[in-house]
């Protein structure tokens, strides 16, 4: 699972400069005000995040699996239809929600009038919004892809991820099922 | 700089102003940053054309620094999981890890903000 090897040498990182540094503090704000919102229910958002994952190859967002999502009935069947999610079982809001995470990730600027139709159909406004945010929210780890620093929390099994009050990722405990 | 237009921004502001804060925010930490605004606006330029659909071209010669670092831009545009261990060599010649590590968040951020624009944009508006 993790082939990969580091492209940058992060024993020469300085804490406060780039790792912790302003930068980084600044997107982490950005992130956490993305997980703040709630107008997408926790399943569709998990299966959003796990998408971006899948496109960006995110070793460490797969290893994760958070637990709202978990709390409101997600589990790995779920995970597992994601790459061929039109044909799943899962909602029209779900899909919708889907076709706006690949057409955010694959083609933004060639939203066609039938995607764009099918997307709102079933999300209002504050939904796309909130879900356009989350992409971006949930791809901050390309940066850490590109230099594949990006290694999972366990190459044994999940681990838990909560949000506290404030949007701020928890590393919890692994997962067993 | 600024992240997002006027009509995204618009946007933002009526359905997610959190978001819309933290955005300007960030655009405040890159101005304020050690990299090099020059190269900023370059690699900003480069993904609002090439997001849009359309062929970008420097309007200036370019750098090695700078021409290195559109390479790099591409391909993290492109597809990221795909990026080599030699396209971020490309990054290593010219900077040290803490610019490296930077520059690439900052290229997270001028690119998705781009993507984050258009369809809003192609969906909303």
């Amino acid at each position: 699972m993790s082939a990969h090897q580091p492209r940058i040498q992060t024993d020469l990182l300085t804490p406060g400069v780039s790792a912790g540094g302003e930068l980084e503090s600044a997107i982490a704000a950005f992130a956490a005000a993305a997980v703040r919102a709630n107008r997408v229910d926790p399943i569709t958002t998990e299966l959003v995040r796990l998408r971006c994952a899948q496109y960006h190859d995110c070793r460490l967002c797969g290893s994760f699996r958070v637990q709202a999502a978990l709390d409101a009935g997600f589990d790995e069947d779920m995970q597992k239809k994601i790459g061929n999610y039109e044909a799943s079982d899962f909602s029209d809001q779900t899909k919708a929600a889907l076709r706006l995470t690949d057409a955010m990730i694959m083609n933004p600027g060639n939203i066609d009038p039938v995607l764009r139709a099918s997307i709102r159909e079933h999300l209002d406004d504050e939904q796309i919004v909130e879900i356009c945010v989350d992409v971006m929210k949930w791809s901050q780890q390309k940066s850490l892809v590109a230099t594949r620093i990006e290694a999972p929390a366990s190459e044994e099994h999940l681990t838990q991820l909560i949000f506290d009050d404030n949007g701020d990722p928890v590393f919890g405990g692994p997962l067993t099922s | 700089m600024q992240l997002v237009n006027s009509e995204t921004r618009s946007t933002l502001t009526q359905r997610h102003p959190e978001a819309l804060a933290e955005l300007d925010r960030l655009a405040d930490t890159l101005d304020a940053s050690s990299l090099d605004p020059a190269l900023l606006d370059l690699c900003q330029s480069y993904f609002a054309t090439s997001l849009s659909g359309a062929t970008w071209s420097p309007e200036r010669e370019l750098t090695e620094l700078e021409s290195d670092c559109i390479k790099v831009c591409e391909q993290f545009m492109v597809s990221v999981a795909s990026m080599t261990d030699e396209q971020m060599a490309l990054l290593s010649r010219h900077l040290g890890a803490d610019d490296v590590y930077n520059l690439m968040y900052a290229i997270y951020v001028l690119e998705m903000s781009e993507r984050l624009g258009l369809v809003l944009k192609g969906v909303l508006q």
